[in-house]
């Protein structure tokens, strides 16, 4: 019997963790050329370090809309950036600032630096999540 | 993407990160106006709302050659919501421009519509971290976000442009003031620090410089006479605090890196985690034009150094002048906020760098003073004739209200005292045309008249300061305090 429970739980657990599909609608970025960038994190520990997932897609309109699939519901904060040169990285100054626009979930902002995992997470429920990210 | 790029980012962003919590200073508003109840000559501090346009009265002969935009810039908005900054470099910049033309003098003054000038007149009061006092209200994207653009007004190439220094250049329209953005020379240098006392080749082009809080790194820039990025470096400085200006000669750029410890306590303005420490030299840094590698660094006495004059090449050796300050003078300038006037301890002194010695030697120039300029023409070359404020003695608390040419040979001082009732801003020499020698011009100003609540501009012949100003042109109302700015000549 409980080796049952655990197993429903398990198969439940497996099935809720697969099912959630996030979906990222980002504007604001300068001019149309490149890529938008989008990574998403699933810890304060992991966050601007080691992404869960990442997409990207062309600019069009100033902008793009990019869709995560098959995640656990749960928390995560997304990092964008228009990649507009097409590089492959988010450019700096040489001062370490970042010349290329960027954003967070929940257009969250620091003080002088990248915001927080807290400031920028987001609930992902089961049933999925649409949500936008202005670049600046 | 690169899972580094973003590691990369976070980390070279988290040198520099503040944490939150807002710092009321509703405190510093009630003081500064009980201040100004008892002593109305503080209104040269006071908060400016709204635009200003006006036509000042002419007394006196103005002469008929000087014509152009005498363009400054300085703090115009202190408060907001009730609350008022700590630090007189706070506030958003409010842009000047005197028109001198057809014996006429008009004046117009603008804020910089800056994005931090912008969000916070929506807000309805302070959101993001100034100079000295620590608001967090809102978080930023980067130190564009907190640009005051409220230091210098330079026209260059046809346009116009309000600087700060800890981030970039603000375009302006020339003739309505009206703001046009923020100004990027190139993509790689978007949101770089640019020194609001950038200093013009007569060659062409211009020399700049920027440093951020705690990066310990000096940028230097090169702009070419069209605004093209000629050449940049990045120069790693230890214990780099706030660097304001610098001095250029033909062979070398020169920094004064003023003794402060740079606490790193995010419960702290920039300005407040200035430590001042007598313990260690003020270091001379000295940069070759020709390589922008380091050369030598020299070592004062423990002194702030805000302004420099100019400097040349005397064959070993290289001289300049700048105004040295005792103690934590970054500290004193600000308690003007609170209605507490600091007296200035300063004096202008020559400084001879003699690199085979490695020994920095000054001389005294002047006593008390402030906002040292030469005329254009000698700028990096040889010059003689520096042009400073002064404190008579007169005024109280030796506030600056004299205006002075002071030989740098002889030391022998060329100077007019407004005197009591009075408060000068810089004042900058205009070449006549084709001049001949540095005293063949105009030695150009403004001049708050405390008692009457009315700002001057102010016209003195170059060669002959003491006989008192040839003009003054007086506007109906009083604008704010400007700190820097420059003459174009039409």
């Amino acid at each position: 019997m409980n080796r049952l429970a655990l197993l429903l739980a398990l198969l439940s657990g497996a099935a809720a963790s697969h099912a959630a599909d996030l979906s990222i609608k980002v504007d604001g970025a300068r001019g149309d050329g490149g890529a938008i960038r989008v990574a998403l994190f699933d810890s304060a520990d992991s966050f601007l370090k080691r992404p869960l997932q990442i997409a990207s897609a062309p600019v069009s309109e100033g902008g793009a809309t990019l869709a995560l699939k098959d995640l656990a519901a749960g928390q995560y904060a997304i990092a964008v950036y228009h990649d507009a040169n097409d590089d492959g990285r988010l450019d700096q100054n040489m001062m370490g600032i970042p010349i290329e626009a960027n954003g967070f979930s929940n257009d969250a902002l620091g003080h002088m630096g990248p915001p927080t995992f807290e400031a920028a997470r987001i609930d992902l429920p089961p049933d999925g999540s649409a949500i936008r990210v202005t670049l600046r | 993407m690169d899972r580094r790029t973003f590691l990369h980012a976070g980390a070279a962003l988290g040198a520099l990160s503040l944490a939150p919590g807002a710092r009321a200073d509703e405190a510093t508003y009630q003081r500064f106006h009980a201040a100004l109840s008892r002593d109305p000559s503080l209104a040269v501090y006071a908060n400016q709302a709204g635009s200003q346009q006006g036509e000042a009265a002419v007394k006196g002969r103005l002469p008929r050659d000087l014509r152009g935009a005498f363009y400054r810039n300085g703090p115009g908005r202190f408060e907001l919501g009730g609350e008022r900054y700590h630090h007189w470099f706070d506030g958003d910049g409010f842009a000047q421009a005197w028109t001198i033309a057809d014996g006429r003098v008009r004046h117009r003054g603008r804020f910089v519509e800056t994005e931090r000038y912008r969000d916070e007149s929506a807000a309805g009061q302070f959101l993001y971290p100034a100079f000295g006092t620590l608001v967090t209200r809102r978080g930023l994207r980067d130190n564009d976000t907190v640009n005051a653009a409220n230091t210098n007004l330079l026209p260059y190439d046809g346009r116009l442009y309000a600087l700060w220094e800890g981030g970039s250049a603000t375009e302006l329209d020339p003739d309505t003031l009206a703001t046009r953005g923020v100004k990027t020379w190139s993509d790689e240098l978007r949101a770089m620090p640019f020194s609001a006392h950038p200093k013009l080749d007569p060659q062409g082009g211009m020399w700049n410089f920027g440093t951020l809080p705690g990066a310990n790194r000096l940028a230097i820039y090169q702009i070419g006479a069209q605004g093209q990025v000629r050449r940049t470096a990045l120069l790693p400085v230890p214990q780099l605090a706030m660097v304001h200006d610098f001095v250029v000669s033909t062979k070398h750029l020169i920094f004064v890196v003023p003794p402060y410890d740079l606490q790193n306590d995010a419960a702290l303005s920039f300005a407040d985690r200035h430590r001042w420490n007598s313990e260690r030299p003020a270091r001379v840094i000295v940069v070759a034009k020709d390589t922008l590698a380091l050369r030598q660094v020299f070592e004062l006495p423990p002194h702030m150094v805000f302004h420099f004059g100019n400097a040349w090449e005397d064959d070993d050796c290289t001289r300049f002048d700048m105004v040295l300050h005792e103690g934590d003078a970054l500290a004193e300038v600000g308690t003007v906020m609170r209605g507490a006037h600091t007296p200035p301890r300063s004096r202008t002194v020559q400084v001879t760098l003699d690199y085979a010695s490695g020994q920095a030697r000054t001389s005294r120039l002047f006593g008390t003073s402030e906002f040292p300029r030469v005329m254009p023409q000698v700028a990096m070359a040889r010059h003689r004739k520096l042009a400073l404020l002064g404190s008579s003695g007169a005024s109280p608390d030796l506030r600056l209200d004299s205006v002075n040419l002071v030989d740098t040979d002889s030391g022998k001082v060329d100077g007019y005292a407004f005197g009591v009732g009075w408060q000068v801003e810089e004042h900058v020499l205009v070449p006549r045309r084709n001049a001949r020698s540095e005293t063949d011009g105009y030695l150009v100003g403004v001049a708050q008249d405390l008692r009457a609540g009315v700002t001057v501009m102010t016209v003195f012949d170059a060669a002959g300061v003491k006989d008192g100003p040839v003009a003054l042109a007086r506007l109906p109302y009083r604008a704010p305090h400007c700190f820097h700015g420059n003459f174009l000549i039409a």
